[in-house]
């Protein structure tokens, strides 16, 4: 699924975002990333998204190149990946419903695949009775669900939830996070990348991944519970 | 991105959000591009009649050649058919001839009745190929009993010359009104994509091609153009209708273009130029935004 080696990624002002890190994330896996504000894990997910390119190394994300790949394959792996961000990037003034759509009009849907996914996924994420609430009007918890809606939504092989929990109290941390968790399969890997290691301690199997001074470290965890 | 029919409504409707995120300089755009396409259709529309008029008197070319009294106006017809390029002569007797100016001056005819006789005195009507009209009038004069040849050339040329004056006021104001237009769109389009930097960012992250992203706002764009021309057209009317009622009332014998089809012309005219331009402006505006490579 990902394979990055002596992957680095130097900002213009010199300063690293990501120093020679190699590693492999295989498919249908849950992986953790963690590390302080400003270790780099951010620069990952920018690399994995193509908003930034490597300066060195190698990265590739579903066997395409992110350091050559063009325009037009971009943006055919960006509509494979669901992404999740802190602050949610849900369009405002538009309703829970109209956010999920708009992630989904471009894919080669049919119109009645456009609607059921839609209600599909807002029903997955709890939000079925507020499908047509404009997403300002929610709780941040709520929004957080709507964003994740929209990106499973689109039966995307990868999801990057980049600090998902980041503007969420406990609670509702715990929720968003369980519900990641339940759409790791076979088919679909998850990446969630937090600083909040302590809600790691109610995970079982998962890839943890340790960033620090743009150093990257991966380990497989087994716990039992 | 093959093109989703059933997604048309979602690209109108955000266009309409585009529209109501940025109001107040909305407004203003469309009342600013109304009075440049104001200016576009009454210059269009004078320039047109302009030049109806001119064709319409090429069309009638024909000079009057009055004779001596006593004169045979059979003979001196005889004698002018013979001149090349002329193609009928009629002859005109002095009652026709007052009953014509009668229906030339309109109301001012009363004017006729201070005489106690017909002023007017009977002449041949010849009809010419205007390209020849000069030799004709030389050579109408030089037969034996003409007293006098009037053209009506002097008349044409100055018209056609106003004509010329017009089309080319004509383009230079669709130039820039073309250039106007093009800078106000873009300019609304490039604010609009300013404000809607965020959602356009996220809609980059999930894979939206361009034209998916973009749409709303050319039809953004279109919509501003095409509102502007249709409040111009309004305005357009109002002021033609008033402009051909005072000329046909004091000019009578101007010869005017069909009024309905006037504006009928002048419509397409504006809206097309307003939908073109528009677009125009949009593309502009949304490639003045992209990075640079």
């Amino acid at each position: 699924m990902i394979e990055a080696n002596q992957l680095s990624l130097q900002y213009k002002d010199g300063t690293f975002g990501l120093k020679e890190a190699s590693l492999v994330i295989a498919g249908g896996k849950l992986v953790y990333i963690t590390g302080a504000s400003g270790s780099g894990k951010t620069s990952f997910i920018k690399m994995l998204l193509g908003i930034e390119r490597p300066t060195s190394g190698d990265l590739k994300v579903m066997n395409m190149d992110m350091k050559s790949i063009g325009h037009g394959e971009l943006r055919s792996l960006r509509q494979k990946i669901g992404p999740v961000f802190q602050d949610f990037k849900l369009l405002d003034g538009r309703t829970a419903c109209e956010n999920v759509m708009t992630g989904l009009r471009f894919l080669e849907l049919s119109k009645e695949e456009l609607y059921q996914r839609t209600l599909e996924s807002l029903e997955k994420v709890g939000l079925s009775h507020k499908v047509h609430n404009i997403v300002d009007k929610l709780s941040y918890g709520e929004r957080q669900r709507v964003a994740i809606a929209r990106a499973v939504a689109r039966k995307p092989v990868l999801i990057i939830a980049d600090e998902p929990t980041g503007n969420l109290d406990r609670s509702n941390s715990i929720i968003v996070l369980d519900l990641l968790k339940t759409f790791v399969s076979p088919e679909t890997t998850v990446i969630i990348t937090t600083h909040a290691t302590h809600l790691l301690e109610r995970e079982k199997d998962y890839v943890h991944i340790t960033v620090e001074d743009g150093r990257m470290s991966l380990k497989e965890v087994h716990h039992e519970l | 991105m093959s093109f989703k029919l059933f997604n048309f409504p979602y690209f109108l409707k955000e266009a309409g959000t585009l529209a109501r995120k940025d109001l107040s300089s909305y407004i203003l755009s469309v009342l600013s591009l109304s009075m440049i396409f104001f200016i576009l259709s009454m210059t269009a529309g004078l320039g047109y009649s302009m030049s109806y008029m001119a064709e319409s008197l090429q069309s009638e070319a024909e000079i009057s050649v009055y004779y001596d009294p006593g004169s045979d106006p059979d003979r001196i017809s005889e004698d002018l058919q013979e001149i090349n390029g002329v193609e009928e002569i009629i002859l005109i007797q002095a009652d026709e001839a007052k009953d014509r100016m009668v229906k030339l001056l309109g109301d001012d005819s009363k004017i006729l009745a201070l005489f106690d006789y017909n002023p007017f005195s009977e002449y041949l009507e010849v009809h010419i190929q205007l390209d020849k009209a000069e030799e004709i009038s030389v050579s109408a004069a030089n037969v034996e009993g003409v007293n006098y040849v009037r053209d009506n050339k002097e008349v044409l040329t100055k018209l056609e010359d106003i004509s010329a004056v017009f089309n080319l006021a004509g383009l230079l104001v669709i130039a820039a009104v073309g250039a106007a237009t093009v800078v106000l769109t873009s300019h609304i389009i490039r604010q609009g994509i300013y404000l809607n930097r965020d959602a356009i960012g996220t809609l980059k992250l999930l894979g939206a091609p361009d034209g998916f992203i973009y749409l709303p706002f050319i039809i953004n764009g279109v919509f501003l153009s095409i509102l502007s021309g249709i409040l111009s057209l309004g305005v357009t009317i109002m002021s033609a209708s008033q402009i051909f009622n005072g000329l046909t009332g004091s000019l009578p014998f101007l010869v005017l273009p069909d009024y309905d089809l006037l504006l009928t012309g002048l419509s397409i005219f504006t809206l097309s130029t307003a939908l073109l331009l528009g677009l125009a402006g949009s593309l502009v505006g949304i490639g003045s935004t992209k990075p640079k490579k």
